[in-house]
């Protein structure tokens, strides 16, 4: 539970005749992820591999297909129920059934793209003719006149007055027909000698000329009529396209759906089959498995195939094992919490898995922030609902749900140790202390707190460092035993000097300082001098002095502001209280009778204190993880373990 | 003018008079010419007020696009020093004023999509706006498509200039009609912001702004006819109606084919050897281009005389200001493709 789970690499061997089955036995059940290997057999084997490649080429091709076929039929892409995965599919069987399905549904879907483009241009012709509405003029009269020659067209109306000036030297007439938002529907003639000159002005002038097709005659009314009554046409036949596709859905879904389980399975067993070795007879499958799994694999797969040669050897999980991939497997309860340590990093497969350590001290943290039963019970409310995930506007929780339950339980929990409900605080006892009452109290034991938190956090690197036998980093790191001494007899110091009624070791903090201060400064010449380089110091010893010197600040003021941190969540904890007394004394100015507006603003500061301050106390207690605890003994960069499978719905 | 304006003129006279105190004087300017190299020069400039916006890259980092892109920060952060304390019925020309550089963005960017150039080239091409800029540049040139780059500023001021010139542009796959319809459509927008001021900052704003058009328009009109062998309409529509020496009639001559050194010469009488000067159009624009640019920043200092609460100081200094950048980048530029000082020194404003 407490390191990521045990690897074990292994090798097998497996004749042709059974490759399907072996595949499909170490598939599955998500404790085997595949090494590629393509790389290893015979040269003359590659024409094997590329007929492989070929076919998971094919798959993908129909597996696009039959995605475009439901997509047009308007079919939800989802995995058939109870529906298993056999032999591959044959290819030759197929595609003649999906190239039918296929014709069928692309003829109507054309059909229905075509009549949506034909009313995509009348829809532009309208637009053209529209300014031009209220003229009784034939547009196809005027283009055939003899003598003159017109442009009708749309311009913006700042040109108006250039267009002018720049056909002055011809004789011209403009009108403006309408004008609307900068823009000016105008008829220019002049005698048809000079067309050129007026083609050239208006489009200089950026005038947009309409362009109606041949068969559009008559005034812009009856173009537009006309135009019109096309639209209403063409939206009947997409209406008749579309009745036809509904019947192509009841027909044909459930068959595509099948179709494209099988074709998936396929795609994702030649997938798989690509990344294999190849020898003449036989196939190379390497990965690794859980070690605890591998006994039972072996005996499945001898099951299967008894000519199969397994061979595994289990990787010392302290040395040489950063190419071991990482899988967490936590308790159930613990799980979720996973998804944190993630999003931060992969563990090492050397080191501790952080994710216990988190699931205690982020509930426990946000607990300590939040402490209100009512305002917990909310949270626990929401979690639990999104958890059953038949709420839908709560799906956005999505992995967090756990976590909200857990943290809103914590919240109960203080709720009770405060004496706090839905801000209330005189309604319950409080079972330890009231945080708005005993501010000082609370602000101390929290930095106590963060004090033995940080401390468990330098165990935890210290003991991770002697695991993989890293000598330096266990005893001279600014996290490690030096690191450790240093940071104690500080806070021993500290505490001897602010209560000078407790009586304490005092000497024994100076000494542990003392030796904090000398080691980790000259770590670096200790370090050299147990790994045997020369020299010992590297530049001079001014250069060096000043250099570990400022290095010392910096961990010493690190270590202070690591543990004031932690100052945030009593302070929480008393804003917690006020922010609710705020929502009180509004609540009060709205309806001091405590009507209907007392109980909306109470609800409205639930919401708020829910929503928001909740909120920020989880990005709070995140950042108290993340920086304040994981930067301790985290170091993270493990690879993420991708079990195998060839199955769709295992693989979403 | 209302007190408020007075107080508010007179806090921005002492601000910028003092920002004016620290332009570069020609003694820096020639000590800047005689840089080695692009190294050298920008260590020089390393000792000057630019510095704390060249230490914001690497040395290494610091090419001369690199450099530029950094000075230019320094005249950003200066404009909104200056704008914030504007009267706030002046504030809309001080608007209008720095989307000069936002449309010099959006001509930019789109330039970068038509050559295919990906973000790191034009990233330090662009002017830095910052926040002033509501234009997703990184969204829109890696959209590759100046189209769809378009529609990304759906929202912007610009969207209903470029829908007509987008249809020209998807007839003809060139951006010239894209580039002419944002440039006509600011001028004229500065324009009316100048021309909606009260009385007395009209004046001088039209003092300073003024020349500014009357350049443009006249150097569009000109190489409109030359380079470009555009018709007459073509080039009446593609320049502006209005100006402040150049009038309309000017640039309809020139469109018709007049004389345009008997049209300069009338115009700017004080511009010796015009002739000469435009006996070879190609070569002899630029520089007179440079000749109505120093008129341009005569009239910018002139500002500085005279009365002190009125928009023409704060205006004349962001002028001077972004000349000198200019200035500055073309002798990085320069030192960067290692350019003889012959070669650039005629076009250099400030020399």
């Amino acid at each position: 539970m407490f390191y990521p789970q045990e690897m074990s690499e292994v090798e097998i061997i497996v004749p042709t005749k059974d490759l399907l089955p072996v595949t499909k036995a170490i598939s599955g059940q998500g404790i085997f992820t595949q090494t590629d290997v393509n790389y290893l057999g015979n040269e003359k084997e590659k024409e094997q591999n590329n007929l492989w490649q070929v076919k998971a080429t094919q798959y993908a091709g129909l597996e696009r297909r039959l995605q475009t076929i439901l997509s047009s039929l308007s079919v939800k892409d989802a995995n058939p129920k109870g529906r298993s995965f056999g032999d591959l599919l044959d290819l030759e069987k197929v595609t003649p059934i999906v190239d039918e399905i296929e014709n069928e549904v692309k003829g109507t879907v054309e059909s229905i793209n075509q009549e949506t483009k034909k009313i995509e241009h009348y829809n532009n012709l309208l637009q053209q003719v529209e300014p031009f509405s209220d003229i009784e003029v034939d547009f196809s009269e005027l283009k055939n006149s003899r003598y003159v020659y017109s442009i009708i067209g749309l311009m913006p109306s700042d040109g108006i007055e250039r267009l002018k000036t720049s056909l002055s030297r011809v004789p011209f007439s403009l009108t403006v027909l309408s004008q609307k938002n900068q823009k000016a529907a105008v008829m220019i003639a002049v005698a048809k000698e000079n067309s050129d000159t007026l083609d050239r002005a208006t489009r200089s002038a950026y005038l947009d000329p309409i362009t109606l097709p041949e068969d559009q005659k008559g005034t812009p009314q009856e173009i537009s009529t006309q135009l019109k009554s096309s639209i209403v046409e063409s939206e009947k036949s997409i209406a008749e396209h579309k009745e036809k596709i509904n019947d192509l859905r009841g027909k044909y879904s459930s068959q595509v759906l099948d179709i494209l389980w099988d074709v998936r399975c396929s795609r994702m067993s030649t997938n798989a089959i690509l990344h294999y070795g190849r020898l003449k007879y036989t196939y190379i499958i390497v990965g690794w498995v859980y070690q605890s799994a591998i006994e039972t694999l072996k005996e499945k797969i001898k099951s299967i195939s008894p000519d199969t040669i397994f061979e595994y050897h289990t990787t010392n999980r302290f040395h040489d094992s950063n190419d071991v991939p990482v899988a967490l497997t936590n308790p159930k309860l613990v799980r979720p919490f996973q998804m944190m340590v993630k999003m931060y990093d992969q563990p090492k497969y050397s080191e501790l898995d952080p994710t216990p350590l988190v699931a205690i001290l982020f509930p426990l943290m946000f607990g300590a922030m939040f402490g209100d039963v009512g305002h917990g019970l909310v949270l626990a409310v929401l979690g639990a609902l999104a958890m059953s995930k038949k709420v839908k506007f709560l799906k956005f929780l999505g992995g967090l749900s756990p976590i909200v339950f857990a943290c809103g339980v914590m919240s109960m929990i203080f709720g009770f140790l405060y004496g706090s409900i839905f801000g209330y605080e005189e309604i319950l006892h409080p079972l330890w202390l009231q945080p708005g009452t005993n501010i000082m109290t609370i602000l101390v034991i929290t930095i106590v707190g963060g004090v033995v938190v940080l401390t468990l956090g330098f165990l935890i690197s210290i003991y991770n460092a002697f695991k993989v036998k890293d000598w330096a980093k266990a005893i001279f790191n600014h996290n490690g035993l030096l690191g450790l001494i240093l940071y104690l007899s500080l806070v021993g110091l500290a505490v001897s000097w602010l209560a000078s009624s407790i009586k304490l070791p005092t000497m024994v903090f100076l000494i542990g300082t003392i030796i904090g201060v000398i080691g980790l400064m000259f770590s670096e010449v200790f370090i050299r001098m147990i790994e045997g380089h020369h020299p010992y110091i590297e530049g001079g010893f001014a250069m060096f002095f000043v250099q570990a010197f400022f290095e010392l600040f910096e961990t010493v003021i690190s270590y202070l502001s690591n543990s004031l941190s932690f100052v945030r969540v009593g302070a929480f904890a008393v804003a917690h209280g006020n922010l609710s007394a705020v929502f009180f004394i509004l609540a009060e100015m709205v309806s001091p009778s405590k009507g209907i507006g007392y109980w909306i603003m109470f609800l409205v500061g639930l919401i708020f204190i829910v929503g928001f301050e909740g909120l920020i106390v989880g990005i709070q207690t995140m950042r108290l993880t993340y920086y304040e605890i994981f930067g301790k003994f985290f170091n993270g960069g493990g690879k993420q373990f991708e079990p195998l499978t060839l199955h769709p719905a295992e693989n979403e | 003018m209302a007190p408020e304006a007075t107080s508010a003129y007179a806090s921005i006279n002492a601000r910028v008079r003092v920002m004016y105190s620290t332009l570069l004087s020609k003694q820096d300017f020639s000590n800047l010419l005689e840089a080695s190299d692009l190294d050298n020069l920008i260590s020089q400039l390393k000792h000057t007020a630019y510095s704390p916006y060249l230490d914001r890259a690497k040395d290494k980092q610091l090419t001369a696009r690199r450099a530029a892109f950094h000075m230019r920060e320094r005249w950003t952060e200066t404009y909104h020093s200056i704008a914030s304390g504007i009267p706030e019925y002046a504030r809309s020309v001080f608007s209008q004023l720095i989307r000069y550089y936002e449309v010099n963005n959006l001509k930019a960017i789109l330039r970068g999509i038509s050559a295919n150039s990906d973000w790191s080239h034009v990233r330090y091409v662009l002017f830095p706006l910052g926040s002033d800029s509501s234009i997703p540049a990184e969204a829109m040139l890696e959209s590759h498509n100046v189209t769809q780059a378009i529609e990304m500023i759906s929202n912007s001021p610009y969207y209903e200039t470029l829908s007509f010139a987008m249809k020209r542009y998807s007839v003809e796959q060139t951006l010239f009609p894209i580039e002419v319809a944002l440039d006509l459509d600011y001028w004229r927008e500065l324009w009316k912001e100048v021309k909606a001021l009260p009385k007395p900052d009209q004046d001088y704003a039209t003092k300073i702004l003024g020349p500014m058009i009357d350049m443009n328009n006249l150097m569009w009109a000109i190489r409109y006819r030359t380079y470009h062998q555009l018709s007459e309409e073509e080039i009446i529509n593609y320049t502006l109606s209005f100006g402040y020496h150049v009038q309309d009639a000017d640039i309809r001559s020139i469109a018709a084919g007049g004389d345009i050194a008997q049209i300069i010469k009338r115009l700017y009488p004080d511009i010796a050897g015009v002739d000469e000067l435009l006996q070879d159009l190609h070569s002899g624009l630029p520089k007179l281009e440079v000749l109505l640019k120093r008129r341009l920043l005569r009239q910018c200092n002139a500002a500085f005389v005279g009365n002190p609460f009125q928009i023409g100081i704060p205006l004349g200094y962001l002028l001077l200001f972004d000349q000198e950048i200019q200035d500055l980048v073309v002798l990085l530029e320069a030192k960067s493709n290692k350019l003889p000082v012959e070669k650039y020194r005629s076009l250099l404003q400030l020399d």
